[in-house]
């Protein structure tokens, strides 16, 4: 009964929608995620030790004109739903094949053959809106990417400790999100984004897990 | 996912699942209500026990706060010491149930309360004295 001091019962307890609403889980699978973005400028000088052991100067140098790429990987993460305000973080991983690059010791040359790595995490602020079994948000994304450039050494030739093969760069990126409710409280989800700081964008598909009854919605 | 599991297997309410001395059932929008009264030896005034169900597949706002009770003309004052009875979500197809206790000025003998719904339906509920309401939640 209301107003009873000895009952541990508060109003709403049983029956209310939790005051802070959803929190979707993307668990089990991350979302399977496609992104096209720009290599980075690739042209760095780095000592590495030759065979002999003394130290050359090694130069990855990326060659041609041709930056952008495809890389295809995996995405997940947390985000809170209000009743419309939506907040995350996210962590995705992906690979693809670097533009031509190589990497020139004392006249040397050597391709580089192994797929480059892309790694995203950051924050999202979003809108939504469900109507149905069907749902969506307006999502800004903000967060940091760094991009693994291999290396691949002439034979003979290794790194040194400080030899760095990293670049970083932020991603701000503003998304469209379709939400399908498979039932109250698994949605699949495509996300679809630009990123005008990377030179491209990126396309997600996933599911989420609720533990609120359409979020509360 | 095991949050959602658990939550999977919350009840889901579907028309007519209140039990048969729940009360008239009233229909305001998506939400079902049910009512009956009670006057329990431990309460000061009059009870209304509400359950009520969210027949539609969004979250519908229940606002117990707005009901007004009536005895004999005088507007009786919901016993609410800890202001809890705001308006809150209930879930897509949520059910619930509340202990709604209302106080008169002056103590009288009150046999029966009108409850008027936000849009104005009313309710007359007979209080028969000594009735026991949700087990332990009336013992002070």
């Amino acid at each position: 009964m209301v107003g009873r001091d000895t009952c541990e019962h508060r109003y709403g307890d049983d029956w209310a929608v939790s005051r802070l609403t959803g929190l979707a889980v993307g668990v089990m699978m991350p979302a399977f995620v496609v992104e096209r973005l720009d290599a980075p400028a690739i042209d760095r000088t780095d000592p590495v030790i030759a065979p002999t052991g003394r130290t050359a100067p090694a130069r990855t140098l990326a060659i041609g004109g041709r930056r952008s790429l495809t890389a295809i990987g995996g995405r997940s993460g947390l985000r809170w739903r209000g009743r419309h305000l939506e907040l995350g973080i996210e962590l995705s991983a992906a690979g693809g094949a670097p533009p031509p690059i190589d990497t020139r010791v004392d006249g040397v040359a050597t391709p580089v053959t192994d797929d480059l790595t892309v790694v995203d995490a950051g924050a999202l602020i979003a809108v939504h809106h469900r109507v149905g079994r069907i749902g969506g948000a307006l999502e800004l994304y903000v967060g940091g990417r760094s991009i693994a450039v291999p290396v691949e050494l002439p034979p003979g030739f290794r790194p040194t400790i400080t030899y760095a093969d990293r670049y970083g760069s932020a991603v701000v990126s503003p998304r469209v999100r379709v939400d399908a409710w498979v039932s109250r409280y698994i949605t699949i989800e495509a996300t679809a984004g630009y990123d005008p700081l990377g030179g491209g964008g990126s396309i997600a598909l996933g599911f989420a897990v609720h533990p609120e009854r359409y979020d509360g919605t | 996912m095991v949050l959602a599991v658990l939550a999977a297997c919350a009840p889901l309410y579907e028309r007519g699942a209140f039990p048969a001395d729940a009360g008239v059932v009233h229909e305001l929008g998506c939400l079902d209500i049910a009512m009956r009264g009670a006057w329990p030896a431990q309460s000061v005034g009059p009870v209304v026990d509400a359950r009520f169900g969210n027949r539609c597949e969004h979250a519908v706002a229940v606002d117990l706060g707005a009901l007004r009770v009536r005895a004999g003309g005088e507007l009786l004052e919901l016993y609410d010491p800890h202001r809890e009875v705001v308006p809150r979500w209930l879930p897509a197809r949520g059910v619930g149930e509340e202990l709604l206790e209302y106080r008169p000025r002056e103590r009288s003998e009150i046999a029966a309360v009108d409850v008027e719904l936000p849009g104005g339906a009313r309710v007359h509920l007979d209080v028969p004295p000594g009735d026991a309401l949700g087990g332990d939640e009336v013992v002070r």
